[in-house]
């Protein structure tokens, strides 16, 4: 007796679900709920680019609208991950370009992404709407200018923290004339000069803008012209923010920022002169992000600057910050959510500013929403750290760089692991970590009892043995990626832990004492992992097998093994050959 | 799905979870691991200590824990070895004398802070006529305070700015009742002499200043 559900009501259900895990339960409930799902799943994300290959996922998802996938792994941002690694988009464009020709939205990070590349995407997807390309590289602005030239219904263009290739600043100058349908462009990371005119007539054409963030050669005087055509942005770039001292310039550019009664963020602000700051002070109000990293300013000019925005939800800044800025910051800024200080000297061997464990704990105490930390800092203090965590049980992620490695407690000279520890136990939430300083295997035993909810977790110079990687292995319910580098951690925690490894996308483990014969055991056991050992010294078969290997990247993947690897890396599987001596 | 239980390797015989380790490393091998699911739960395996507990990801486990120290024996276990090759090289940028990808901070704002010149965003600088120089830091002290500081001189462009900044750089060592307090500023030059600040035409003077000191002359 069938009285089956309607497949056009559940599809009209399904349209409402736009998460990728409650579609995945969808698709698990039987057979034809897993058919009618798969037909109208819009958007895929793929975490690790090798985890699948374009052919699984076109098979599985036909009508797909929209691709975000990652590449290469974190510590390549750091110089860890040697060049022409991998994580090249061409054959995902290539095999979409023929599968999916209304493809709308493409967001890569961290991949190679070649002027081929780009060009096959303009040309083959006739609805083609939001490229955001974070930390790719690979690509010259005459890629760029393919997509401008040919993206007619273009609405963003992001390019963040991307290496370009910078043959000619005309690339702007390809958007035509009847493309009036940008909302977001961001073009901070390119060098070139682009002509001004026609940014100024692009932008002045499109009424829809809402992000323009603007490269370091824009010049300062000639912002209030971009300002005065786009009043209705909400996030803004500014390009220098340096200008010759001169009256004219300053009231021209504090009109034209008044007249912005959208602004929500901003940043840029690269060689900032502190006179022409108070030309912005009319938008601090109403500022909810605040991205000053770029901007040497002094400790004075920064505390009054932060200390006008008191909506602030969001505030990258510099360490110049100090621990009286960060004070004022605190008493202001009350919603404050994510705080993030970079270091201004960080190869010089001795402090260059005031800021100093107390500033994190200020903040920490005054600011209530504060869930999102990145800190970089050259002492600490366990003491320090339990107030944190006791101010701040609603910690989601905490990153904490000490410039020193190993530093201990300064106060007290013991390991940070009571601090750190305070931390994973009164932050019940916490999704994200790192961490820095001396640490020793406790910490990890601490972690791995407390940390139920982490997802992701950075280690460097840390632990003292195998036991430290088997605590977090072991005990980290819900961890996905695991990255280490310069800790003692060999093969026993990690071949006793392999079957842990398909539960998470990837481990990376740069410096460490995992052996070649361990590495070979993995792939050779664990089919579905792919081992790959990358090291510069050779073959690691012209070494003997107890040899550990230089770095070793380990993640799950329905693909099988890769055959884009440069000379330098390889991969263990079941046709290694076991030898023990 | 149950895989199977232990991989033998050959020459290698699994051992069991002796006993338990302490987390504070004493010699005395005690520790107690979480007990997930008991991997091998055939009574056969060694019980003297008591609670023979390895933890298990409910499948397969390809080296069993054998509850060895490290340290305890030859000296080219893993951790020893990385020890000698971790303590005193590691993996140092021949030029810089740092660690290469530490600080963890992205290429962008290396480039930006480590002053190397170059990379696709600082070459257009070059057209507004500005040249890049190299960092600028010069150690100032202020008599009578212990810490010193250090500035970037990149960032001034005058002496009437440079001794604001100073100023307020150093006001919180004001002693509370002194309003009035002079500052001298000297400093030290390529030659090794002090000098007094502002006599050189500014140029001059960041060609030459090795390091400053502020001098407090109450009225």
């Amino acid at each position: 007796m069938g009285y089956s559900f309607p497949e056009e009501a559940l599809e009209h259900v399904l349209w409402f679900l736009s998460s990728d895990k409650d579609r995945n339960s969808v698709s698990l409930v039987c057979k034809s709920w897993y058919e009618i799902e798969r037909w109208c799943r819009r958007r895929v994300f793929v975490g690790n680019c090798y985890a699948v290959t374009p052919e699984i996922v076109i098979r599985r998802f036909p009508e797909v609208r929209a691709l975000e996938m990652k590449g290469k792994p974190h510590f390549a941002d750091f110089n860890l991950v040697p060049e022409g690694w991998g994580a090249y988009v061409y054959p995902w464009i290539s095999a979409m370009s023929v599968a999916y020709p209304w493809l709308e939205e493409i967001k890569l990070k961290r991949m190679v992404v070649t002027d081929e590349s780009l060009e096959l995407i303009s040309k083959s997807f006739k609805n083609f709407r939001v490229l955001v390309l974070s930390s790719c590289e690979g690509f010259t602005t005459d890629g760029l200018a393919s997509i401008a030239a040919n993206c007619s219904n273009l609405r963003e263009l992001d390019l963040r923290d991307s290496e370009v290739e910078d043959l000619s600043g005309h690339w702007l100058s390809h958007f035509p004339d009847n493309c009036t349908s940008l909302v977001s462009l961001n073009m901070s990371c390119s060098g070139s000069e682009v002509s001004f005119s026609a940014l100024e007539r692009l932008v002045a054409r499109c009424p829809n803008l809402r992000t323009l963030r603007l490269n370091r050669a824009v010049p300062l005087e000639k912002l209030p012209n971009l300002l005065r055509r786009a009043p209705q942005l909400e996030e803004l770039g500014t390009g220098a923010y340096s200008a010759e001292i001169r009256s004219d310039i300053y009231s021209n550019l504090a009109e034209a920022f008044s007249f912005c009664k959208q602004l929500k963020g901003l940043s840029g602000f690269w060689d900032v002169v502190p006179a022409y700051l108070p030309a912005m002070y009319s938008v601090c109000s109403g500022l909810t992000s605040l991205n000053l990293s770029y901007a040497t300013l002094q400790c004075p000019d920064l505390t009054k600057l932060v200390s006008q925005c008191h909506s602030l939800q969001r505030l990258w800044v510099l360490d110049y910050i100090e621990d009286s800025g960060l004070e004022a910051l605190s008493a202001s800024c009350k919603d404050l959510q994510e705080l993030r200080v970079f270091p201004s000297d960080p190869f010089g061997a001795e402090p260059n500013v005031f800021l100093t464990e107390q500033g994190l704990v200020s903040v920490s105490e005054g600011c209530p929403k504060l869930q999102s930390v990145l800190y970089f800092c050259r002492q600490m203090s366990n003491a320090a750290l339990i107030t944190i965590a006791k101010n701040r049980p609603n910690m989601i992620r905490f990153r904490l760089c000490i410039i020193e490695p190993q530093v201990p407690d300064y106060l007290t000279l013991e390991p940070l692991d009571t601090g750190f520890g305070a931390i994973v136990k009164s932050c019940k939430e916490l999704r994200r970590l790192s961490m820095s300083g001396l640490l020793t295997d406790r910490v990890f035993d601490y972690i791995g009892t407390h940390a139920k909810k982490l997802e992701m977790l950075s280690i460097a110079f840390a632990g003292d043995s195998d036991l430290g990687l088997h605590h977090v292995l072991s005990g980290c319910d819900s961890l996905r990626k695991l990255e280490i580098r310069d800790c003692p951690f060999g093969d026993k925690a990690l071949l006793a832990n392999a079957a842990k490894l398909e539960t998470m996308r990837s481990l990376w483990m740069s410096s460490c004492s995992v052996s070649y014969g361990a590495c070979k055991l993995l792939g050779q056991k664990m089919p579905r992992l792919n081992v790959e050992v990358i090291d510069e010294r050779g073959p690691p078969d012209s070494r003997p097998d107890s040899c550990p290997v230089e770095k070793l990247y380990v993640y799950r993947t329905v693909g099988g093994r890769r055959i884009d690897m440069p000379g330098y890396v390889w991969t263990m599987d079941e046709d290694s050959t076991l030898e023990f001596s | 799905m149950e895989l199977e239980l232990g991989l033998s390797l050959p020459n290698h015989t699994p051992i069991m979870m002796k006993g338990l380790f302490d987390l504070n490393c004493s010699s005395d091998n005690e520790m107690e691991l979480k007990k997930n699911k008991s991997f091998l739960d055939d009574d056969d395996h060694d019980d003297e200590h008591g609670n023979v507990e390895v933890e298990s990801n409910n499948s397969l486990s390809l080296f069993l824990w054998s509850g060895r120290q490290p340290n305890d024996e030859e000296d080219d276990s893993p951790q020893e070895n990385w020890r000698k090759l971790h303590l005193n090289d590691g993996e140092i940028d021949e030029e810089n004398h740092e660690i290469v990808g530490w600080p963890p901070i992205n290429s962008w704002r290396r480039e930006l802070l480590h002053h190397h010149p170059g990379g696709g965003w600082m070459v257009g600088n070059h057209r507004r006529g500005e040249c890049l120089r190299t960092s600028m830091y010069v150690k100032v002290k202020m008599e009578g305070v212990a810490i010193g500081r250090k500035i970037d001189l990149r960032l001034y462009n005058s002496y009437h700015t440079l001794s604001n900044a100073l100023i307020e750089m150093f006001a919180k060592y004001n002693v509370i009742g002194r309003k009035k307090v002079d500052y001298t500023i000297l400093y030290q030059d390529k030659e090794g002499d002090w000098m007094l600040a502002g006599d050189v035409p500014w140029e001059a003077f960041i060609e030459s200043v090795q390091r400053m000191e502020i001098l407090r002359n109450e009225k």
